[in-house]
C-alpha cells in the first residue's frame, strides 16, 4: 500500500494532498510507477482537501493517465473551484470527469 | 538512466554545485538539479544569483568557478533546488568602457536571455516595485506538455485567411462575455466565432514577455495611466507573457498558451506569432539594465564606432541580428517556439533590420535571413517580413526571401486604400495589386504567396475608422497628435467621426464591404485586423499602442449593431474559401495557356476586354478552368468595381459554352440581398450587362 496511491480491483485510488507541487510530485510518480501494466481501467483522484496544484502537480495527473494506460478513465472527486480552474486553464479538464463524492 | 557526469563537486554556502553542460543555453532540469548555462564573450566573471520566488533579496549568489567555463560559456549544475520556487539571474563583471561598447556593471542582476518564463510580472497592470533589485526574473519550467497528437497544421500558404489580433484586446471588453477576459484562456472562448467567421490563421501581436509599464505615463485627456499595450518591446524572447495568462499568477502561462494553440489547431486554425528581434526593451544609452546590455553589450547591440546605439528601430537600440551569436539566439528562439509551442509561422517586425550588418549597413546576403529560410525545423513555417525599418530602409518587393519569406505588402495597402477612396489615377495600381503584385514578386521567381495583402493592421486606422475619419485623432496618446501616420488615404464619407446620419452610415457600410470584397478576391494572402469584420472603431486613433482601454479593446456589441457588415464578411470569406481560382501561388497570366477559351485572368472596362485605367470603373475576371483544386469549383468569377460617385453600366464578356452569369455579391444592396451563398446565386436577368451602383462592387460567377 502506498501513502497516496492504492489499487482497488481495476481502479487506482489516488489521494491528492493539500498541496501538490514539485516537492511531492516525485513521490506520487514513484508510487504510480508500481501500477503500470496492471490492467487499470479507472483512475480516481480524491481532491477534496487539495488547495493548490502547481505545474508539477498537474503533471502527476497527466503522468498517471499516460503511464498507467492511455485509455484509462480519469475521475476527479470533489475538487475545489481553484483546482477546477487550474485544470481548465491548462487543458487537463478536457480529459477528466469531475464528480462529487456520490459519483454524480 | 542517470548520467554519470552530473554530480556535485563543490559546495557554496550550503548549495551543492558541479560543472554543468554548456548546451542547451538557459536553465534546464537535469537529474537531481538544474543546469544553468550562459554565454558572454567579454565578461571577466559571472555569478549565478538565486532568489526564493517573490523574495526581495537573493538567497544565495554563486560565482561560477573558472573551471566551470568552457570557451565563452559559463555552466553549472546546482543540486537539490525546488525549481518551482526559485527565480534566478546573473551578475556579470567586466570592463565599463563606453567607447569600446562594454557596459558591464556587476551591481546589476540580469535576466537570462534564454529564460523560458519570467517571475515578478505575472499579473497584467499591477504596478511593479520600482526598487526591486531585479525587475524581471528568470524562472524555470517543466516544458513537457500533452499535445494529444497535435502538430503544426501546414495549411498551404495560398489557402490562408489571416486574422491579426491582440490577445488582451480581443476579449478584454466586458462585451466579450468570456471568463478570463483578456487572456489566452479567454481567447479560447472565441474559437467558435473564428471558425464561423472563416479565418484559418490568427496572427498574434507580441505574446512573449514585455513590460507594459515601459514608458508608462498619465494620459493628458483622461488622467488614466497609459501603458505599453501593444508590446513591441522585447524583454524575454523565449517566455510567453504571464500577464496574458489567467493562470500566470500560478506560473502556468506556458501550459495555458499551449492549450490555446492546441485548441486552435483542433479547429484548423494556425497560429503565427509577431516577433520583435529588431530591438529590446533596454532602450537607448539611458535605458534600464534588463539583460543584454549587462551580459555583453558589444555583442548584442549594433553600436557606432563611438559606442552609441544605432537606432534603426526608432526605439533606442537595434539588436545586432547578424552577429553570429545573436543569429544563433534568434534561430534557437524560433526553433523553440516552433517545436515546443507548435507555432505555424512568424511575422518579423521591422524585418529590414534583420538585413543589416553589424555596422548597420544593408547586406546583400544577410546570413540570418538565409539561416531562417533554410532552417530544417522552420522549413514549413510561414515566415513573413514587415519589410521596412524605422530608418528608411524599405524593401517591399526586394526583401531577401530565399523563396521562403513573404512580405506585408504595404504597397497593396496604399494602392487599395486610394482606389476605394476613389482617387484619380489609382485604378491601374489597384489592378496590379489585386492580381498579386507581379511587379514586385515575379521577377524573383516568387509567386503570389509572397504578398500578404492587407488594408488595415494594428498600425493605422481600423477599417471602420478608415471610412469614418479624414484625420487621425490621437490626442489621448499624450503626444499632441504628432504620433501616428498622416498618410492614411482615408475618407470620412461626409462626416468626421461617429454620426447617426443614415446616408453616411450606409456609405461607410458599403465601403467596408468593398474593402472586404477586394481583399478576398485578390491573389495573394489576405490579412485583416480583428474587429474589422464588425466595424470596430478606435474613435479615430490610428496609433493606439498605449491605450489599454475601450479605445483598443474589441467591442463585441458591434457584432449585433453591425450585423450586416459581419454577415457580409463571413460570406465573402466563404466565397474565397469555396473558389480555389482565387488562391494559388502563381501570378495569373493574361494568356489562355490551357486552351480554356479565355485567359487565366482578364481585365475589362465598362466594355469587355477593354480596360480603361484612367477611369474609376474596372472589372476583372478569373477563368475557373485555372482553379488550383482539380476537382473543385470551376466557376468563372467576374467582379466589377465602380469607385465613382455615380452608377455605371458594365457590358459583360460573352461566351458560347452555354454557361450563365449569376450574381454572388452586390455591395450596393442591403443585408439579405447583398450576398448569395454557394449554390444559391441568382441568375442574372440580362446576361449581357449589369448596372453597378455608385461606389459599389458586383461579383458574378459563371457556371
Amino acid at each position: 500500500m502506498g501513502k497516496y496511491v492504492n489499487k482497488f480491483d481495476k481502479s487506482l485510488m489516488i489521494k491528492l494532498d493539500v498541496r501538490v507541487d514539485a516537492s511531492l510530485a516525485p513521490v506520487y510518480m514513484d508510487e504510480l510507477k508500481e501500477y503500470t501494466g496492471q490492467g487499470i481501467e479507472k483512475i480516481v483522484l480524491f481532491a477534496k482537501d487539495t488547495e493548490y496544484l502547481s505545474s508539477a502537480g498537474i503533471r502527476v495527473i497527466l503522468f498517471a493517465k499516460q503511464k498507467i494506460s492511455p485509455n484509462v478513465e480519469v475521475y476527479l472527486v470533489d475538487p475545489k473551484e481553484f483546482v477546477i480552474d487550474t485544470l481548465k486553464l491548462t487543458g487537463i479538464l478536457d480529459y477528466i470527469k469531475v464528480v462529487d463524492e456520490s459519483g454524480g | 538512466m542517470d548520467r554519470i557526469d552530473i554530480n556535485p563537486t563543490m559546495e557554496h554556502e550550503g548549495f551543492k554545485i558541479g560543472p554543468g553542460r554548456v548546451l542547451p543555453f538557459g536553465a534546464t532540469l537535469v537529474g537531481g538539479g538544474i543546469n544553468f548555462s550562459i554565454y558572454t564573450r567579454n565578461a571577466t566573471a559571472c555569478t549565478l544569483v538565486l532568489f526564493k520566488s517573490g523574495e526581495e533579496s537573493p538567497m544565495v549568489e554563486i560565482p561560477f568557478p573558472e573551471s566551470f567555463r568552457l570557451g565563452d560559456v559559463y555552466s553549472m549544475v546546482v543540486f537539490e533546488l525546488a525549481f518551482e520556487d526559485i527565480e534566478y539571474g546573473y551578475r556579470m563583471d567586466g570592463p565599463f568602457d563606453f567607447s569600446q561598447g562594454h557596459l558591464f556593471d556587476k551591481k546589476r542582476i540580469l535576466l537570462d536571455p534564454y529564460a523560458k518564463t519570467l517571475g515578478g510580472r505575472s499579473v497584467w497592470g499591477i504596478e511593479p516595485n520600482w526598487e526591486d533589485v531585479m525587475a524581471h526574473r528568470s524562472k524555470i519550467i517543466a516544458d513537457d506538455y500533452d499535445w494529444q497528437g497535435d502538430k503544426p497544421l501546414e495549411i498551404p500558404m495560398e489557402d490562408l485567411v489571416i486574422y491579426e489580433c491582440h490577445v488582451r484586446g480581443f476579449t478584454k471588453h466586458m462585451s466579450s462575455n468570456v471568463k478570463y477576459a483578456g487572456t489566452f484562456a479567454g481567447f479560447r472562448n472565441k474559437i467558435p466565432y473564428l471558425k464561423e467567421l472563416g479565418v484559418n490563421c490568427v496572427e498574434l501581436m507580441p505574446i512573449y514577455e514585455f513590460d507594459e509599464f515601459e514608458n508608462s505615463r498619465i494620459s493628458p485627456t483622461t488622467g488614466e495611466r497609459l501603458l505599453n499595450y501593444w508590446g513591441y518591446s522585447s524583454v524575454a524572447f523565449f517566455a510567453p507573457k504571464a500577464g496574458y495568462a489567467a493562470s500566470g499568477k500560478n506560473d502556468m502561462e506556458v501550459d495555458e498558451l499551449k492549450t490555446l494553440i492546441k485548441h486552435l489547431h483542433q479547429n484548423d486554425i494556425e497560429v503565427i506569432l509577431d516577433v520583435v528581434f529588431n530591438h529590446t526593451a533596454e532602450g537607448n544609452e539611458n535605458g534600464p539594465y534588463i539583460s543584454f546590455r549587462g551580459i555583453d553589450n558589444k555583442v548584442y547591440y549594433m553600436l557606432t564606432p563611438e559606442g552609441y546605439y544605432y537606432n534603426f528601430s526608432g526605439c533606442g537600440n537595434t539588436l545586432n541580428c547578424n552577429h553570429p551569436i545573436v543569429r544563433n539566439m534568434i534561430l534557437d528562439c524560433l526553433r523553440y517556439w516552433a517545436s515546443e509551442y507548435h507555432i505555424d509561422g512568424f511575422r518579423f517586425d521591422l524585418a529590414s533590420i534583420l538585413d543589416r550588418n553589424q555596422d548597420g549597413s544593408p547586406m546583400q546576403n544577410p546570413p540570418l535571413l538565409e539561416n531562417l529560410a533554410y532552417d530544417p525545423i522552420l522549413s514549413r513555417c510561414k515566415l513573413i517580413a514587415e519589410a521596412w525599418d524605422a530608418d528608411g530602409m524599405y524593401q517591399v518587393g526586394t526583401f531577401p526571401s530565399w523563396g521562403h519569406f513573404a512580405e506585408w505588402n504595404g504597397k497593396y495597402r496604399n494602392s487599395i486604400r486610394k482606389f476605394i477612396k476613389g482617387l484619380d489615377g489609382s485604378t491601374s495600381d489597384a489592378v496590379t495589386r489585386i492580381l498579386g503584385s507581379a511587379d514586385l514578386y515575379s521577377y524573383q521567381g516568387l509567386g503570389t504567396n509572397s504578398s500578404i495583402n492587407f488594408i488595415n493592421c494594428h498600425d493605422g486606422f481600423t477599417l471602420m475608422d478608415l471610412v469614418s475619419y479624414d484625420y487621425k485623432h490621437n490626442d489621448a496618446n499624450g503626444e499632441d497628435n504628432r504620433d501616428g501616420s498622416n498618410d492614411n488615404y482615408s475618407w470620412n464619407c461626409g462626416y468626421e467621426g461617429q454620426t447617426d446620419d443614415y446616408d453616411v452610415a450606409r456609405l461607410r457600410t458599403k465601403q467596408i464591404k468593398n474593402a472586404f470584397t477586394i481583399i478576398m478576391l485578390s491573389r495573394g494572402i489576405p490579412m485583416f485586423l480583428a474587429g474589422d469584420e464588425f466595424g470596430n472603431t478606435q474613435y479615430g486613433n490610428n496609433n493606439a499602442y498605449c491605450q489599454d482601454n475601450e479605445i483598443s479593446w474589441l467591442d463585441w456589441s458591434l457584432t449585433e449593431k453591425n450585423r450586416e457588415i459581419l454577415e457580409y464578411a463571413k460570406n465573402i470569406i466563404a466565397f474565397r474559401n469555396n473558389h480555389s481560382v482565387l488562391r494559388g501561388n502563381l501570378h495569373p497570366s493574361g494568356e489562355d495557356h490551357k486552351g480554356a477559351g479565355k485567359p487565366e485572368v482578364s481585365v475589362h472596362g465598362t466594355d469587355p476586354w477593354n480596360p480603361d485605367y484612367g477611369h474609376k470603373t474596372i472589372a476583372l475576371m478569373y477563368s475557373g478552368e485555372y482553379a488550383k483544386d482539380e476537382g473543385g469549383n470551376k466557376d468563372d468569377i467576374y467582379f466589377a468595381i465602380n469607385t465613382h460617385w455615380q452608377p455605371h453600366g458594365f457590358n459583360l464578356p460573352q461566351f458560347d459554352d452555354g454557361k450563365m452569369w449569376y450574381v454572388a455579391a452586390n455591395t450596393d444592396k442591403n443585408q439579405g440581398e447583398d450576398f448569395n451563398s454557394l449554390g444559391s446565386e441568382v441568375v442574372l436577368e440580362k446576361q449581357n450587362s449589369i448596372e453597378v451602383g455608385d461606389r459599389s462592387i458586383i461579383v458574378l460567377i459563371r457556371k
